[in-house]
């Protein structure tokens, strides 16, 4: 299958971009758990928030120009709800009414569950990054060999 | 006979890991069989495990296939080797947030969980930082963060900052800050319940892989070696091994590894018929043994 395929095409120009909402929610769902383990009295670190808008703003931004075959839009459609639900746990961890989080982690679960049938939609998008998992560092040879053999 | 009965339970294996990560050294030097294993303690009236193990559903396949975990069971059936059900345990006790000793986090429904503030912390800062810098992330499940901040909406997860005497009668944690990972914390179990303990063991987390971390390979020349494997530093896991064997008087043994393959042969055990382990280290008062 070579890049000319529109599925491979959209595989590549997806991945990152599952990638960065991946990260938004693991940011969002980091800021929220330390500030419940902080308590309502500590200083709220807004570093992962910051963190989590950039990654949201480059997905949407990369999702608005995918170019999408007929048969990756079930996959797309989930993409899509994820960014929907992560810009808006975005909006309630910056928000000044939802102090204890109930907005913030509804949001964060209704991400995590299109994230969840994303990887499930399609091979590759797992939901996890198991490249640096301390069990794996063979593999991560052999991803080197890979990468630079030749 | 001691006040807690401790069992080592694997849960699944990596047949070929290599050593050189279990043990800071020459690359290339072949490899070793790393078994997945948490720790079940009981009594007290209470049931703990010593890390969750990680459930293998959905990246779980995606695991096994790509790194070679294999033969995982799921905890109802390895605790029932121990006649324990995941929804008797009271007690979740993390050494470290990788996915292997985290990833059961909703396994065990009426359970509390205590990790170090210090890890939650250092995870959240390290997940802010750009792709690069994932090294230091680790395996970073979605599902295993919210599954956190779940259970500490609940109630049900309190960070522990730095050391904490007698979190259980007789049970103390201690953090190992910078070293396999940035919060990493080993238990002590003390089952005599003395303060001085003489009958004390701990349970190391990834602090240690082997026995060989506290012995080096020469039995004519000990040492401690550090495991491969470290967003700290070697230093820092150096010194928390010497504070490990302190505290057990010297006696290695006693500071238990449990990716540690021989432990099966150092202490009482028996294989199930799934093909796993079940060690016994302590066995309390009242308690039948579950491998004999």
């Amino acid at each position: 299958m070579s890049l000319a395929d529109p599925l491979a095409r959209y595989m590549c120009e997806a991945e990152p971009l599952h990638d960065f909402l991946r990260r938004g929610l693991i940011q969002l769902s980091g800021f929220l758990l330390k500030r419940t383990i902080a308590g309502p009295r500590a200083i709220v670190d807004y570093e992962p928030v910051e963190a989590a808008g950039q990654r949201i703003r480059e997905a949407a931004e990369g999702l608005g120009s995918l170019r999408t075959p007929m048969w990756a839009a079930h996959h797309q459609r989930h993409m899509g709800a994820a960014l929907v639900a992560l810009e808006s746990a975005l909006a309630a961890a910056l928000s000044t009414t939802d102090r204890n989080g109930d907005t913030l982690f509804h949001f964060i679960e209704e991400a995590e569950r299109h994230l969840r049938a994303v990887g499930r939609a399609t091979p590759g998008f797992e939901a996890v990054d198991f490249r640096q998992a301390c069990c794996a560092t063979h593999a991560g040879v052999a991803g080197f060999e890979a990468r630079f053999a030749g | 006979m001691g006040k807690y009965s401790i069992w080592v339970l694997d849960y699944a294996a990596v047949n070929k890991f290599p050593q050189s990560v279990m043990l800071y050294g020459p690359q290339y030097v072949g490899v070793r069989n790393l078994p997945y294993a948490y720790v079940l303690i009981k009594g007290q009236e209470q049931v703990i495990l010593v890390d969750t193990g990680y459930d293998h559903k959905e990246y779980g396949k995606y695991l096994a296939e790509l790194y070679g975990v294999s033969n995982w069971h799921p905890a109802s059936e390895v605790l029932a080797e121990c006649g324990v059900k995941p929804a008797d345990v009271t007690t979740v006790l993390i050494t470290h947030a990788h996915f292997d000793h985290m990833g059961g986090l909703d396994l065990f429904p009426n359970a509390k969980f205590y990790i170090q503030k210090r890890e939650i912390d250092k995870w959240v800062w390290a997940l802010t930082l750009g792709p690069e810098f994932r090294f230091l992330v680790g395996a970073a499940d979605p599902a295993d963060i919210v599954k956190a901040t779940r259970l500490a909406r609940e109630g049900r997860m309190i960070a522990v900052d730095g050391d904490l005497e007698d979190v259980l009668p007789g049970i103390d944690l201690h953090l190992a800050a910078d070293t396999h990972t940035y919060g990493s914390m080993y238990v002590t179990v003390r089952n005599d319940g003395a303060r001085e303990s003489a009958d004390a063991f701990i349970l190391a987390g990834d602090l240690i892989y082997t026995y060989d971390n506290l012995t080096g390979l020469d039995s004519n020349d000990p040492q401690l070696v550090p495991i491969g494997l470290a967003v700290g530093s070697q230093s820092n896991l150096l010194f928390t091994s010497a504070d490990m064997l302190k505290a057990v008087g010297g006696d290695h043994k006693r500071v238990i590894p449990v990716h540690e393959d021989r432990l099966k042969s150092v202490f009482p055990s028996r294989a199930t018929k799934a093909g796993l382990h079940v060690v016994e280290l302590a066995l309390a008062d009242g308690e039948t043994s579950r491998v004999a």
